[in-house]
């Protein structure tokens, strides 16, 4: 052959680093808070799924003649004000839960993600359109934005989920466009159309794909977030109508029965907390797993 | 650099009308009739006229809201359909009392919080960082009402420390004003505290493995004048940046807050108006927490300019 | 005798991801007074961990200094507490340094005059107001015009150049026995490194100061340093007086990197000689000759015996080698090498007597122009005329330089022409057609005829793809190729062509090293068989025994394919050994152009002839006899060119007229031109 002075170069330390899967894995795994997070999800996502199946009695059969009961083995955290077993509410209001941080997340990330998408590639005054409406949601604290989109909508637990939504877009709306611009510049992305590709090809095979982990990351951190944002709501009497289990609303019910039966208010706390501490685990571990500095690049 | 503010104010100031906007909109996508709202179910229908023609509810939208828009100009956020009392007065009464609340809280979580993230970074690895990671997490995971309702449940009923609701203001007075903030700040406090000891962590991290505190360090520095000097101004940009944001989360929390201590501050006031419905106290409302915080940004980025001198220029 | 410094059996580790870097592994070197020494290495070697270990300033953990000792009057520095006053002491007041990067060496918040004060203050127990005035007098010590107002400048208000002239006042600030200079002008234009080498040797000389120069710039250790130490894979493998050193290497490390890089003062038809491979990975470093798999001389005492220590070979001159071979050996190995380079003689051929063809680019007054806009509506008040009216052409077959400092433009060239902006004016005809205003979509088709080299072979990858869909990305777009089998098939043919391994194709860019990513990259631009390749400083972020690999593989392509070039480069030596013409660009402008032997051998504007005498020159006996002019002041920037010459606030024959008009590119004969109006 022709080309025996370019001798090839060794490539032992390349054979030494894992490959890329291996490395992500062994990164996220390292961390053993992410099991802890994991398994907390998992269990809970069991838990909604067949809750009819586990819980021991129904969320909503009253028993007028133990109401306000303290925990026992009939009754392992008690009975509320109508008798129905605390505990069985619990297990079903991480449907609620899941279901309004899963739903209202997807509303936000869908439309932010377009929104910074757009404002990120198309510059000039659609950007500062979008930005500035942005800013303006962003202007109202969360809670309230939600509790007035969602009382306006009717307050129901899927008007719960839009009004949360939108609160959130503006997150994701803000991160999309940063990475884009950032992404945008990158020599990879020109590279690319130097090699003749469209603004299309280059935009779904470079940008994108390039943008995606911090985006992960953000959705994850954020279930946490909009579930928390769900217990407030229903807190104050927004979503789920009234004989359903949330937690929020639990706590809420509970409140006035405080001296005598603290754990109707404590019970569904720890359960947000246990829920919103998992996605935070998750969400941190990813982003140090996603972090390229961290993928062994030498 | 005063083109810079120049152009930050203008911006503020075409956020402060979208957020007008929405505020407006978000209103009146309310199914049902204010007016029908206000006389009840007993009204007949000439009244429920009358009261729409007097609110001018029979106009288009558009004439609506600049019509509403420009009595705000005019420091006039209309009349509240369930007080029956101008906004404006209601909220004289009851924002100070949230500010307040607001501010001591920012302020707690500020001392707080920043030194424990320096602390925590400096001396990463060791149990105190652990001890900071932890609770930091802990903070941004816990519903906020429900930690009220912890700290009512020990400090009040159980040991008795603490009143267990209400407000009495500390300029009045001050030794019952004090007992009776003490649980709502601090309960406040808790997100933003932890979000600051977060952040400060993380560009702490960051800014110690920068080329010029190992410069400081080659001039033979004291490791504390290294930290303090020269790494923790360089952090402290990115806390800034979360200055604006956690005074959002403050004042949402807020909301909760005075729910559960029973603290007659506006929180409560919208939530009142938010749940019956009315629409003028929401719109004032909300429109003066937003002009808060806007204006807070603003001040956050002339504040950076100070902080950052790279940004000038 | 006791040394000033003596460092003994020096050994610091890291530990990262369950790994152990050996970064330094026994490294013992001494600095009396008021010498200058060097230690010379490629990125990865150690030298800087060596540096840092004697202050205590790398970062532990994940660092961790082993064992050794390091005596400096006496005392051993290593024993001392990292926080104790005596440690405290010697750093910035017994022992200063200065660090790599111009640009984060400096507090971003913190004016220089603070930071200047406070080691005056700490060490020197100035008042505020003594430590002001002697930091004034110490900034225009180090050339810093308008002193008195600069030291409240924040870092970024300087230029690089400026940043590390504060270093170095304030490295030198208490007085130091020992300066330690790591990489101080690595980052810097040639010029503004030979002004801050020159004023480092002047400084040291005058104050008796000792200097340690830590570079991997060869010709800046010729010139500058007393006595030399190499180093390799946490090693040192010889050291010696710099003449010694030159004269008469004993170590093949050390030959090969003299024999890699190219000269000011070479052949035109010397081939470099790389050394094949890379550098052990530092956490599994064979217990026995760490160069032993890069070595063209190893026997079978290498392979088995463990690392040879080093040993005398001349007087102050040793060398860790068990074969030593001799300036006989060494020339008898170089002959063999370029004999057995000679079975591609048919292609070395060529390359001498190039035939070069039509024109196939031409640029005519190209203006690339960005708006500067200001106030709250971002009116446009000016420009910056990044490019000003620039004419070349480009002929079939030829490598054409394009040399100049950092931010003359010549990136904007390249990306003009490659259209990746819209230039303000002028024409760019490519095969004959004007392409300057050519809309985007009509470009499509011809992108597949140019390509591009990046500098930074990392960030032009995209991580998320494998480096066969990569190499694969303009086959796929232009549809070069009619089937899957067709694709693979060219894919593996690429990767030969580069000499990768076709079997890598799966792995992603992180997984590849820098000279391997750079032949991707390189295997990406061939892909669509394009006639025209520019290389964008496509060689400069890489270390000189793998630059000598690329160099030559550019070369062979060459040859082989008929390609043209664009090089883009800062290092003179490089583009002389390269190009077949080179352009000289300014602040925008071309000054001059003509053929290397013109350019290099008589160049004719007096800024071609600064930059070339501020280039050093491997050979300390050469650099003994250069004598050297070196400009004065700073390039200024684009937006505040003098008016006429651009060059005439710094160039030393400069006289009024050269003010009042911008001298035009003028044919001065045999296709030399220069914009000048002195030279006729
Ligand atoms: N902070 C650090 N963490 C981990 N490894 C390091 C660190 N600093 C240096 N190293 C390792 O030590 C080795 C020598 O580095 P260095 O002294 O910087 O080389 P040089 O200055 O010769 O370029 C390299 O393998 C590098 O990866
Ligand atoms: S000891 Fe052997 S392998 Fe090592 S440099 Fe000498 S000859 Fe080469
Ligand atoms: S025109 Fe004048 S200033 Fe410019 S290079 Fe020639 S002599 Fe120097
Ligand atoms: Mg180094």
């Amino acid at each position: 052959m022709e080309m025996q002075t370019t001798l090839e170069e060794p490539v032992s330390t390349a054979v030494a680093r894992p490959r890329r899967g291996r490395k992500f894995i062994q990164v996220f795994l390292d961390r053993k808070a992410i099991l802890v997070g994991s398994l907390i999800l998992l269990v809970m996502v069991v838990l909604a799924v067949f809750a009819p199946y586990i819980a021991p009695y129904s969320p909503y059969q009253q028993d007028l003649d133990h109401t306000l009961a303290p925990p026992s083995w009939q009754h392992l955290l008690g009975t509320d004000l109508f008798g129905r077993d605390e505990l069985s509410r619990i297990i079903f209001g991480t449907r609620a839960s899941l279901m309004v941080g899963v739903v209202s997340v997807a509303i936000a990330g869908g439309v932010g993600i377009a929104l910074g998408l757009m404002a990120g590639y198309l510059g000039g005054i659609i950007d500062s359109l979008i930005m500035r409406i942005m800013d303006a949601l962003m202007a109202i604290p969360p809670i309230i934005l939600a509790l007035s989109i969602g009382s306006a909508l009717g307050g129901g637990l899927k008007d719960v989920m839009i009004s949360l939504g939108i609160a959130l877009i503006p997150i994701y709306a803000r991160l999309m466009r940063g990475q884009v611009l950032s992404v945008r510049e990158a020599d990879y992305v020109i590279a690319g159309e130097l090699s003749g590709s469209s603004n299309l090809r280059n935009m779904l095979v470079h940008v994108l794909p390039n943008c995606v982990s911090p985006l992960i990351v953000l959705i994850t951190l954020n279930l946490g977030v909009a579930i928390l944002a769900e217990a407030a709501l229903s807190f104050l009497g927004l979503g789920m109508a009234p004989p359903g289990a949330a937690w929020g609303s639990m706590i809420n019910d509970g409140y006035p029965y405080m001296r005598t039966n603290p754990l109707l208010s404590f019970a569904p706390g720890v359960a947000v907390m246990l829920v919103v501490v998992a996605f935070n685990l998750v969400g941190d571990a990813l982003r140090d797993a996603l972090d390229p500095k961290l993928r062994g690049s030498v | 650099m005063t083109t810079m503010l120049l152009r930050r104010l203008v911006q503020a100031v075409i956020v402060l009308f979208i957020v007008t906007v929405i505020v407006f909109l978000i209103m009146h996508l309310i199914p049902g009739d204010p007016a029908q709202i206000m006389l009840g179910s007993t009204a007949t229908q000439e009244q429920i006229d009358a009261l729409r023609h007097q609110m001018g509810l029979d106009k288009p939208l558009v004439v609506q809201y600049f019509l509403w828009l420009g009595n705000v100009l005019h420091g006039n956020l209309g009349t509240s359909i369930f007080y029956n009392q101008p906004v404006t007065q209601l909220l004289a009464v009851r924002l100070p009392i949230t500010l307040q609340l607001g501010l001591y809280s920012l302020v707690v979580s500020l001392i707080l919080g920043i030194p424990a993230g320096i602390i925590a970074a400096v001396k990463r690895g060791t149990f105190i960082d652990s001890i900071v990671i932890f609770l930091s997490n802990a903070g941004v995971a816990i519903p906020v009402f429900w930690l009220a309702i912890l700290g009512v449940y020990v400090f009040s009923l159980k040991l008795g420390w603490l009143p267990v609701q209400g407000w009495v203001s500390p300029f009045e007075n001050f030794g019952e004003g004090v007992r009776y903030l003490v649980m709502p700040v601090l309960v406040l406090a808790t997100l933003p505290l932890s979000s600051f000891a977060r952040q400060t962590r993380s560009s702490m991290l960051e800014v110690i493995r920068q080329d010029y505190i190992r410069t400081a360090r080659a001039k033979g520095l004291k490791e504390n004048v290294v930290i303090l000097r020269h790494a923790l101004r360089n952090a402290l940009i990115p806390v800034i940046t979360l200055l604006g944001i956690s005074l959002a989360g403050i004042i949402g929390g807020a909301v909760l807050v005075e729910q559960v201590f029973n603290i007659p501050g506006m929180g409560r006031l919208l939530v009142q108006a938010i749940l019956g419905k009315d629409y003028i106290l929401v719109q004032g409302s909300v429109l003066i927490i937003g002009a808060i915080v806007v204006l807070i940004n603003l001040a956050t980025d002339i504040a950076y300019t100070y902080v950052d001198p790279r940004i000038k220029g | 005798m006791s040394h000033l410094l003596e460092v003994k059996n020096l050994k610091v580790q890291f530990k990262l991801d369950g790994r152990t870097v050996k970064a330094v592994d026994g490294v013992s070197f001494h600095v009396d007074a008021g010498e200058i020494v060097a230690i010379v290495g490629e990125s990865g070697s150690g030298k800087s961990v060596t540096q840092y270990s004697i202050l205590q300033l790398i970062p532990a953990p994940p660092g961790e200094i082993v064992e050794g000792e390091v005596l400096f009057e006496g005392t051993d520095l290593l024993k001392l507490d990292p926080r104790s006053q005596e440690l405290r002491d010697v750093r910035g007041g017994k022992i200063g340094i200065i660090f790599q990067e111009p640009m984060t060496s400096l507090n971003p918040v913190m004016t220089v005059g603070r930071q200047l004060e406070e080691s005056l203050i700490l060490h020197l127990k100035l008042s505020r107001s003594q430590a002001r005035e002697r930091a004034i007098e110490l900034l225009r010590r180090v050339g810093i015009p308008d002193a008195e107002h600069r030291v409240n400048y924040y870092p970024h208000q300087f230029s690089g150049g400026m940043r590390q002239r504060i270093m170095i006042a304030m490295a030198m600030s208490c007085e130091p026995k020992i300066l330690i200079a790591d990489e101080a002008t690595t980052a810097l234009d040639v010029t503004t490194q030979a002004q801050l080498l020159e004023l480092l040797r002047d400084i040291v000389r005058s104050t008796n100061t000792a200097l340690v120069l830590v570079t991997h710039n060869l010709g800046v250790v010729a010139r500058f340093a007393d006595r030399i130490y190499v180093m390799y894979a946490g090693g040192i493998v010889e050291s010696g007086t710099c003449k010694d050193i030159f004269a008469n290497p004993r170590h093949p490390y050390t030959v090969g990197l003299l024999r890699a890089i190219p000269r000011l003062d070479d052949p035109k038809d010397r081939k470099l000689v790389p050394i094949d491979g890379l550098p052990p990975d530092l956490s599994q470093k064979p217990t026995t000759c760490a160069f032993m798999p890069r070595c063209v001389y190893r026997t079978a005492r290498c392979a088995q015996e463990p690392a040879p220590p080093l040993t005398p070979v001349g007087p102050g001159h040793e060398a860790a080698c068990y074969v030593l071979p001799s300036a006989e050996e060494f020339s008898a190995a170089a002959n063999a090498a370029t004999a057995a380079s000679e079975t591609s003689a048919a292609l070395a051929a060529p390359v001498q007597q190039k035939q070069t063809g039509e024109t196939i680019l031409e640029v005519r007054n190209l203006k690339m122009y960005f708006p500067v806009t200001k106030g709250l509506l971002k009116r446009k008040v000016s420009d910056i005329k990044a490019v000003d009216d620039v004419s070349f052409d480009i002929r079939r077959g030829e490598t054409i330089g394009l040399v100049g400092e950092s931010g003359c433009g010549k990136t904007t060239v390249a990306r003009a022409i490659l259209r990746m902006y819209d230039p303000t004016d002028g024409q760019i005809v490519f095969r004959g057609q004007d392409i300057a205003k050519l809309p985007k979509k009509d470009l499509r088709p011809l992108r597949r005829h140019m390509a591009l080299v990046f500098q930074d072979s990392y960030s032009s990858l995209d991580p998320r793809l494998t480096a066969a869909n990569i190499v694969g990305e303009p086959l796929k777009v232009n549809r070069l190729v009619a089937s899957r089998a067709e694709y693979d098939r060219r894919i593996d043919e690429l990767f030969e062509l580069v000499g990768l391994r076709p079997e890598l194709k799966h792995r992603y860019p992180h997984e590849f090293s820098g000279g391997q990513r750079q032949r991707l990259g390189i295997a990406r631009a061939l892909a669509s068989n394009p006639d025209f390749i520019v290389c964008d400083e496509a060689i400069s972020a890489l270390d000189v025994s793998i630059q000598a690999q690329i160099i030559n593989l550019l070369e062979e392509l060459q040859a082989k394919l008929g390609l043209t070039y664009l090089f883009i480069a800062h290092d003179l030596s490089v583009v002389r050994h390269i190009s077949d013409r080179v352009v000289v660009m300014y602040l925008g402008r071309v000054v001059e152009i003509a053929d290397w032997k013109s350019l290099y051998e008589n160049p004719k504007h007096p800024y071609t002839q600064a930059l070339l005498a501020a280039v050093p020159i491997p050979d300390p006996f050469v650099e003994e006899q250069r004598e050297r002019i070196i400009i004065q002041g700073d390039i200024p920037s684009v937006m505040n060119k003098p008016p006429g010459c651009s060059f005439s606030n710094r160039c030393p024959l400069a006289t009024k007229e050269c003010t009042e008009q911008v001298p035009p590119l003028t044919h001065v004969g045999d296709g030399h031109s220069v914009a000048c109006i002195k030279v006729s």
